[in-house]
């Protein structure tokens, strides 16, 4: 079974602007890896091609050696947060997961509950998401990603919004996952105690990607 | 991560969106308003009504009427051009990679957007039909109702035809340009067998997807007339199975088109 995720030349060109050029990078698995840069850098677009919700323009991408786009529409055993974030806003934030996990059937009513609670959210909460805080918002977003014990774990800012308290679970729910085995992939800005955990920090810059030494 | 089982090649069950219900009731009540202003012309405006795809100009209607006919369907279209443009933007990051393709998801969703085309003229026709038999002496419930019932059969499909081609139009020309061009299509066609010569208009009416609709609209004025075993039956059933036909088409095509669509 191979063991990386493997960026090759990965280049995106959209209306002829380059968002991603020629980025190569090889991660191996049960790492934390850091991506900075500033708004419109190209790490979201990065995570984007990573996990197959975009095509590159040339180049390609493999994850645990399968390749996005010709052996797998999107990347194995993915939990990805990303924005915008699109829950339905009539259902509590109990009833959104359900309904996600409703798709691949991998967990049940106490998996979900259990990322809520990792997450700071009460599950028996009966507000509708609607109704929900930003900070709110983003952890449920982020307990989807973590609910189906992702293989990899693509968090694009994921401290959005979120107060101390809240900034605190993201670290030790990153810490977590990377115990249990998952490769974890942060976008960030100039948050040092995130940065400090990271096993390698890439630095992108329209759209080339460099390792910070 | 525990292995994915079968369950996941089927297309996913999700929440109906709230917002596209919001939207479908208010342009099913602009319907019902309209039917309230109208009220006077009775079972004629019944029928301009329920069939507001089908305006009838070789009845040579005034053009205000021919107007406020296209007026609700025309309103809903235009609401619902950005659906699958939506879902793609904000449901995307968090269902499209739980699906095994995104074409599953998506073809879900254009089939909630086809089923609430339907809802909607269902909506629309019964509720119009209500409001017409109380406020018209000369418009009786069943009739209404009956009226209302058939015609909704083939526009029902009518209308979800024309919201799955705007919506996927939508995705490259925008949802005012699709708008534009597949709505304008349709009335165009409408106008132009409007004024051809009868015989060549009811020849081609029988083969075009947006003159099915005229079908229905004259199967149900024979109906209103003779409330039984209307002559039109046959051509009523035709049409429908047509648009049927028509409608898995454009899903098929629309399973192919999806499939290279980006998540941006």
């Amino acid at each position: 079974m191979n063991d990386t995720i493997l960026v090759s030349d990965a280049t995106k060109v959209i209306k002829n602007r380059v968002v991603l050029d020629a980025v190569s990078v090889s991660l191996d698995r049960g790492g934390i890896y850091g991506f900075l840069g500033v708004n419109g850098s190209g790490k979201t677009m990065l995570f984007r091609a990573i996990s197959g919700l975009i095509h590159l323009t040339s180049g390609f991408i493999e994850v645990f050696g399968k390749r996005i786009g010709a052996d797998v529409d999107f990347a194995p055993g993915l939990g990805l947060c990303l924005e915008p974030i699109g829950f339905w806003d009539d259902l509590t934030g109990f009833d959104n997961l359900m309904a996600l996990a409703s798709i691949r059937h991998l967990v049940g009513e106490e998996e979900v509950r259990g990322s809520l609670q990792r997450v700071g959210l009460d599950p028996a909460d009966t507000r509708p998401f609607g109704s929900y805080s930003l900070g709110m918002r983003q952890r449920l977003n982020i307990a989807q990603a973590i609910m189906e014990k992702p293989e990899l774990l693509v968090l694009d800012e994921p401290t959005n919004s979120l107060d101390v308290e809240g900034m605190g679970r993201v670290r030790s729910i990153i810490l977590e996952e990377r115990e249990g085995g998952c490769t974890v992939l942060v976008a960030c800005h100039n948050e040092p105690d995130l940065e400090a955990l990271f096993d390698r920090t890439f630095l992108m810059e329209s759209g080339r990607l460099r390792e910070a030494i | 991560m525990r292995k994915q089982t079968t369950k996941n090649l089927a297309l996913p069950r999700l929440p109906i969106r709230r917002d596209w219900l919001l939207r479908s009731l208010g342009c099913a009540a602009v319907q019902v308003l309209l039917v309230v202003f109208m009220s006077s012309g009775g079972m004629t405006t019944l029928l301009f009504i329920v069939a507001g795809s089908v305006f009838v100009p070789q009845a040579h209607p005034s053009f205000l009427s021919m107007l406020m006919s296209l007026l609700p369907l025309a309103s809903w279209c235009l609401a619902m051009a950005g659906c699958l443009g939506e879902v793609l933007h904000e449901e995307g990051p968090l269902v499209a990679y739980r699906c095994t393709s995104k074409e599953s998801w998506l073809l879900f969703r254009l089939l909630h957007l086809a089923l609430l085309s339907i809802a909607f003229v269902w909506m629309g026709n019964l509720s119009s039909s209500a409001v017409l038999a109380v406020l018209s002496d000369a418009v009786h419930l069943g009739v209404a109702f009956m009226v209302s019932l058939w015609s909704s059969l083939v526009e029902g499909l009518l209308v979800a035809v024309l919201a799955l081609l705007i919506n996927l139009l939508a995705l490259k020309a925008g949802e005012v340009g699709a708008f534009s061009i597949v709505f304008g299509a349709h009335a165009a066609t409408l106008a132009a067998l409007g004024n051809a010569p009868i015989e060549l208009a009811a020849t081609l009416s029988m083969f075009l997807p947006s003159t099915q609709g005229i079908l229905a609209w004259h199967a149900c004025q024979g109906l209103s007339e003779t409330l039984a075993g209307f002559a039109g039956g046959p051509t009523l059933w035709w049409s429908f199975l047509y648009l049927a036909v028509v409608l898995a088409v454009i899903l098929a095509f629309s399973a192919r088109a999806l499939r290279t669509v980006e998540i941006l």
